[in-house]
């Protein structure tokens, strides 16, 4: 448990430190590129929704250390809130970004590959990540599961 | 949805999916370096067990999204390969550094100690480098006509958003990796 307490003292420590950066990042944004400001700012609903779940993922952490309960069920919830919270961010950013790859010069449009080169190129995708996606799973379960749980499971069974 | 909405969008998601698993392998990096002087607790072997050379895996995905860009937006390729020769060639070199000493320290003792420096420092600069590709697309400094566009770098580095960025990126992958790492564990932390 004392590892964990580590991890969770400094978790504490950087993630206001990384709500205060992202306030920076919005703040400079206004000043150096309005356009994506703006854009950003239609769907300011989402980022409100995305600093909730960033504050979900906060009270996951913290309460425990009010509470002294059992704190196990908590850094689980803490990481569903962090990545939902991140999804949301990207895809504010992703859609005020657009039309643009490269403000102000390159848009998808200007740079995008013929229509029936895409539809090739769009199916060898889903079928490289039909193969590539169990393929991760299995290198996953293989190399980074904790297997005690397994072997102890197997040495009861014999 | 269009077909050229369509292809960003995949694009984006390979963006988003390495940038989850990259910040545990980055993490991993700067955790366990500033862990090592607490012997007492097993903190810095949890976060060895990380620095593995099984997560370099997830570089594939570094891969993956360049063949994207190049096969979906070939008429972007151009500009975007000017503006970020300087950002992606130190990304490149500091990852093949940074996987060298993953692979092979495990076979030869004496380097177990700057695994963990390596590591640790270019767990900070590889994150800061590749979130600022952002910062490049976004902040107009690629100047230039049509054909031969040029990043203007001197307003890059002296521009307060582009320093956000780096900050935002390098804190959210500590933050991201602490959060993550006690789950993956199964709870087995005594």
């Amino acid at each position: 448990m004392k590892a964990y307490k580590i991890y969770r003292r400094d978790a504490m420590i950087t993630g206001p430190l990384m709500l205060v950066m992202a306030l920076l990042v919005m703040l400079t944004l206004r000043n150096e590129a309005n356009w994506i400001y703006q854009g950003m700012m239609k769907n300011s609903a989402l980022l409100f929704v995305s600093l909730i779940f960033f504050i979900i993922s906060g009270i996951a952490l913290y309460l425990p250390y009010f509470s002294k309960q059992d704190v196990k069920g908590m850094p689980r919830l803490a990481v569903i809130a962090i990545i939902i919270q991140y999804l949301i961010g990207s895809y504010v950013y992703g859609i005020a970004h657009l039309p643009y790859i490269i403000y102000p010069n390159v848009t998808i449009l200007s740079g995008f590959t013929d229509p029936t080169s895409f539809r090739a190129v769009f199916a060898t995708y889903i079928v490289g990540f039909a193969i590539l996606v169990p393929g991760f799973y299995y290198f996953w379960s293989i190399f980074m599961k904790d297997q005690r749980r397994k072997f102890k499971r197997r040495q009861m069974s014999n | 949805m269009s077909d050229a909405l369509l292809a960003i969008t995949l694009v984006w998601g390979f963006i988003f999916l390495y940038a989850i698993m990259a910040s545990m392998d980055f993490g991993a990096g700067f955790w366990a370096m500033t862990y090592i002087k607490k012997e007492e607790t097993n903190a810095t072997k949890i976060a060895n067990s990380y620095l593995s050379p099984t997560w370099e895996v997830t570089n594939t995905f570094v891969v993956g999204l360049v063949i994207a860009i190049y096969s979906l937006f070939p008429g972007a390729v151009f500009p975007i390969g000017v503006a970020l020769i300087v950002p992606a060639s130190l990304i490149l070199v500091l990852l093949c550094i940074r996987s060298a000493f993953l692979v092979f320290s495990h076979s030869v003792d004496k380097y177990e100690k700057a695994l963990t420096y390596i590591s640790g420092v270019t767990g900070l600069i590889i994150p800061g480098l590749l979130i600022s590709v952002l910062p490049i697309t976004h902040l107009g400094f690629v100047e230039g006509m049509r054909g031969n566009e040029e990043l203007n770098l001197s307003k890059l580095f002296t521009s307060p958003n582009e320093y956000a960025f780096v900050g935002f990126g390098i804190m959210s992958t500590l933050f991201y990796h602490l959060c993550s790492c006690p789950i993956t564990q199964n709870k087995p932390m005594k």
